[in-house]
């Protein structure tokens, strides 16, 4: 059963495919797709270079302003952001520009890679701290503009959440893996298993610091019952399922055949399809507003709809019951929607004496992620509780520290953070720039006469 | 992994050096000088003007027509045939002047050809033409010896082009007084086009242009009886260009490069990287485009470019130097090809939908080597077949039917 976790649910388009695809495109001049993609890529010049069977000179463009191709092509909402742009949905259907991707990206996997090119050594040192989409985005391009880079990443493994959380069957890790390998041929230097405590401690060595922390940890309901055995995070469950695709072994959660999971968002849904891969008979998502107002995104939930997973809105648990220290059943308390709130989203409120109770041996908790605590405490913060940065240069509020990704927005997508991480490597770069010309001198500063 | 290389596409073509090899023919593109601009600036290495002649002509309306694919919602109509009545430059001669002057100053790395056009009993008609684009500057000539409407009739284009004597002699009259190279541009519409290309250059072409546009009639409309495209209820024969005619070009080029010792600019059908790369291997050093531009804009010579280089890169070509005419070099008489090499047919019974087009097509025009198992698969008889390839071109499925070779002669 586990098998149908590790596979890739999507297959990839033959060269053949891709060409007629690409050929579909009727090249419109204003290229509404390019102004859809939130990394910057020139969407229209790929397409039109895959029509031309130019595959190398796709990738190179893709690569130019996206250096996660292979993985934003399989985890894009496409459809939210350049398909949804496109000029041919009003003939028949947009281009698939996500699966286009994707064929460029795994043909370069295929053949060998050329590295993009690099300016001249500047012999400035910057720190990155994190190993997601974002970090990689900044470290790379930074590399890219001359700079010594040092990337520090907490884990094992650099990748954030498309190592460590997207499942295998959306992205496999080897994609994410040689992704990674080339961001290293290009000179990021990366430090796995390098926790920095002190992230401002960073500029007495280095020039400036990039943080793409993301959002790692996991929000608890704070209702009774939560520890009890059975009931998981569902960043936990996609931790594990990842572990055991990378270290080639037996996944070790076991799953009751009746799975809930709760919450709407895009981890919600990944645990929902991955516990019904993993062989769970009826898996339920309870959300508690409706659908419309789901964070999940549209494709996803009719992904999870199609692979037989069922949802159930306006209800949100009250506690956890046990039978002998181990999860027994779920008490639910029905809700309805009220007055916006600061998320514009109607506050979901709940309905006393409506509470119903659901036998259930395993819960997945997935209702939101947030910063780990006590990161750039010195930082100004948005109400939301996110890091505060300048929306063009992403500078915090802390002179030479630049953020992006989910740190930064709350929680997005990695094309999104991808797009950060760039904007910030060139504003740092420009911040350097600057600094060094303030600080060169010419002549010995004294300003008496004799000088 | 290594640092990639851009591959150079800069070209020395008859002593000119042009960035790439890529020039807007004497056509719709090249307009106005302001067009030209523009197209330098999308990356284009040269232009030619549109035809220059003593006095401006004026133009009917319409003047284009063109075949497309029968196109769906799902796959919008594509041209693939385009045909013009369209004559030569309707502009000044001495407003051209004053743009070639300017473009000479404003794009200095660029290269501005001009294309001249007068009968053949006008020499000082030509001569004129030629000195005064020359002392404003032009860095070549070509001589549009080959336009298939509307100038004949009046001793102009073809009407020179299609026989090499008057070829020749209109060719010695502009080299005789310039220094520029001059380039000579071909018609199609003859029995053996190397006849005027030989002429032209023993009186002093330094290159040699071809193809200009196949005469051609695109079509007629059927509810008025009038031939397209119709001018006030009638219609004249034009001439075609666009992929349609792409191989009446690359055998123009190679039979032109068997003949003559000059460099040669392929013209004809030219629309993407792999269409340039074809041309080059059978003998051109640079390649001219005016149809798909007028279809997609300048804004094409990026993947020219691009796809182009990589393609070297991919195959070890350092320069274009180096690709020229390879292909050339594996051009036989059909008498000289192997009469002991032999492939059959086969067919990948996985991809077979089952159509019955290649049965069809073997049995009333090939050798009735396919015969239909009871699920329609096809299978060949391979004492039958005798590898014409019918059946492979015919497969409407990619990849299902190949042809293998069972003797290497």
């Amino acid at each position: 059963m586990t098998r149908k976790v590790f596979e890739e649910a999507e297959k990839g388009y033959t060269p053949q495919e891709a060409v007629a695809e690409a050929y579909r495109c009727i090249k419109c001049q204003d290229a509404p797709c390019n102004k859809g993609c939130l990394a910057g890529i020139d969407v229209a010049k790929f397409i039109r270079q895959i029509a031309n069977k130019n595959f190398g000179g796709a990738i190179r463009v893709i690569r130019e302003d996206n250096i996660l191709p292979g993985t934003c092509a399989r985890i894009c909402p496409q459809k939210e952001l350049c398909e949804g742009k496109c000029s041919s949905t009003e003939l028949a259907q947009p281009i698939s520009i996500g699966k286009l991707q994707r064929f460029v990206a795994d043909y370069e996997r295929e053949k060998g890679a050329k590295l993009l090119a690099k300016l001249e050594p500047k012999n400035h040192s910057v720190a990155v701290v994190g190993g997601g989409p974002a970090g990689l985005s900044a470290g790379t391009t930074l590399a890219r503009l001359g700079y010594d880079v040092d990337l520090f990443d907490a884990n094992p493994l650099p990748g954030g959440l498309l190592t460590y959380a997207i499942p295998p069957y959306r992205l496999p890790y080897e994609v994410v893996k040689d992704e990674i390998e080339y961001i290293d041929a290009l000179g990021v230097r990366i430090h796995s298993e390098s926790f920095i405590e002190d992230i401002a401690g960073l500029l007495d060595k280095y020039e400036a610091v990039f943080v793409g922390l993301g959002l790692s940890e996991g929000d608890r309901l704070a209702v009774e019952g939560e520890e009890l055995e059975g009931a998981f995070q569902g960043l936990d469950l996609l931790r594990e399922i990842k572990l055991a695709e990378i270290g080639n072994r037996a996944i070790q959660i076991q799953l009751a055949s009746r799975v809930e999971i709760i919450g709407g968002g895009n981890t919600a849904i990944d645990a929902a399809v991955s516990a019904k891969r993993l062989g769970a008979q009826d898996v339920m998502v309870r959300y508690r507003r409706t659908e419309r107002e789901m964070p999940a995104w549209r494709g996803e939930i009719e992904f999870a709809q199609k692979e037989g997973v069922k949802f159930e809105f306006l209800c949100t648990p009250r506690r956890f019951l046990e039978d002998g220290g181990r999860l027994r059943a779920v008490e639910y308390v029905r809700m309805k929607l009220g007055k916006k709130d600061r998320s514009g989203r109607p506050r979901p409120l709940p309905i006393e004496g409506s509470e119903f109770t659901v036998e259930a041996d395993s819960v997945i908790i997935a209702v939101g992620q947030t910063i780990r605590p006590g990161i750039l405490e010195g930082a100004d913060k948005t109400p939301q509780g996110a890091i505060q940065v300048d929306e063009e240069t992403m500078a915090t509020s802390i002179e030479g520290i630049y953020a992006g990704g989910d740190l930064v927005n709350g929680g997005d997508t990695a094309v999104r953070a991808v797009g950060d991480g760039k904007r910030a490597a060139f504003a740092m770069d420009e911040y350097i720039k600057k600094k060094q010309k303030s600080e060169v001198r010419i002549g010995s500063g004294r300003k008496d006469k004799y000088a | 992994m290594k640092i990639s290389k851009e591959a150079d596409l800069s070209v020395d073509f008859c002593g000119v050096k042009f960035q790439n090899p890529f020039i807007l023919s004497s056509a719709p593109p090249t307009t106005t000088g302001e067009m030209i601009k523009r197209a330098f600036d999308a990356g284009w290495a040269g232009a030619i003007t549109k035809t220059l002649a003593r006095e401006e002509t004026p133009n009917v309306k319409p003047r284009f027509g063109s075949l497309s694919y029968p196109g769906s919602p799902e796959e919008p109509k594509k041209i693939y045939a385009f045909e013009n009545i369209e004559l030569i430059t309707d502009r000044p001669f001495s407003v051209w002047l004053e743009e070639i002057e300017d473009i000479r100053k404003s794009y200095p790395d660029h290269i501005i050809i001009a294309s001249l056009m007068d009968d053949a009993s006008h020499p000082e008609g030509w001569k004129e033409l030629a000195k005064k684009v020359e002392s404003v500057g032009a860095h070549m000539i070509e001589l549009n010896l080959s336009c298939p409407h509307g100038m004949p009739e009046k001793g102009m284009g073809a009407a020179i082009g299609q026989n090499p004597e008057l070829s020749g002699m209109v060719t010695k009259w502009v080299t005789d007084v310039v220094k520029i190279p001059v380039m000579t541009k071909m018609t199609p519409n003859v029995a053996d086009i190397s006849q005027s290309a030989k002429a032209s250059v023993e009186n002093g072409a330094s290159a040699i242009s071809a193809i200009n546009t196949v005469a051609a009639i695109i079509g007629v409309d059927l509810e008025t009886f009038v031939p397209k495209p119709a001018v006030s209820g009638y219609s004249a024969h034009g001439g075609l260009s666009g992929r349609a005619i792409k191989p009446v070009a690359l055998k123009a080029v190679a039979t032109i490069g068997q003949a003559v010792d000059v460099p040669i600019s392929a013209i004809g059908g030219i629309a993407t990287w792999e269409d340039a790369a074809e041309f080059i291997l059978l003998g051109a050093s640079t390649l001219q485009l005016a149809t798909e531009v007028m279809v997609r804009g300048y804004g094409i010579i990026e993947d020219l470019k691009d796809g182009l280089s990589n393609y070297m890169e991919d195959h070890g070509f350092a320069s274009i130097k180096d690709m020229v005419g390879v292909a050339q070099k594996k051009l036989k008489a059909l008498s000289d090809l192997s009469k002991e090499y032999k492939v059959v047919s086969s067919v990948d019974e996985s991809k077979c939908v089952k159509c019955d087009i290649c049965y069809i097509s073997c049995q009333d025009a090939g050798y009735q080597a396919i015969s239909l198992r009871e699920d329609r698969i096809p299978i060949i008889d391979e004492e039958k077949c005798t590898g014409c390839s019918l059946c492979y071109q015919v497969c409407p499925v990619w990849d299902c039917v190949a042809m293998k070779e069972v003797s290497a002669g």
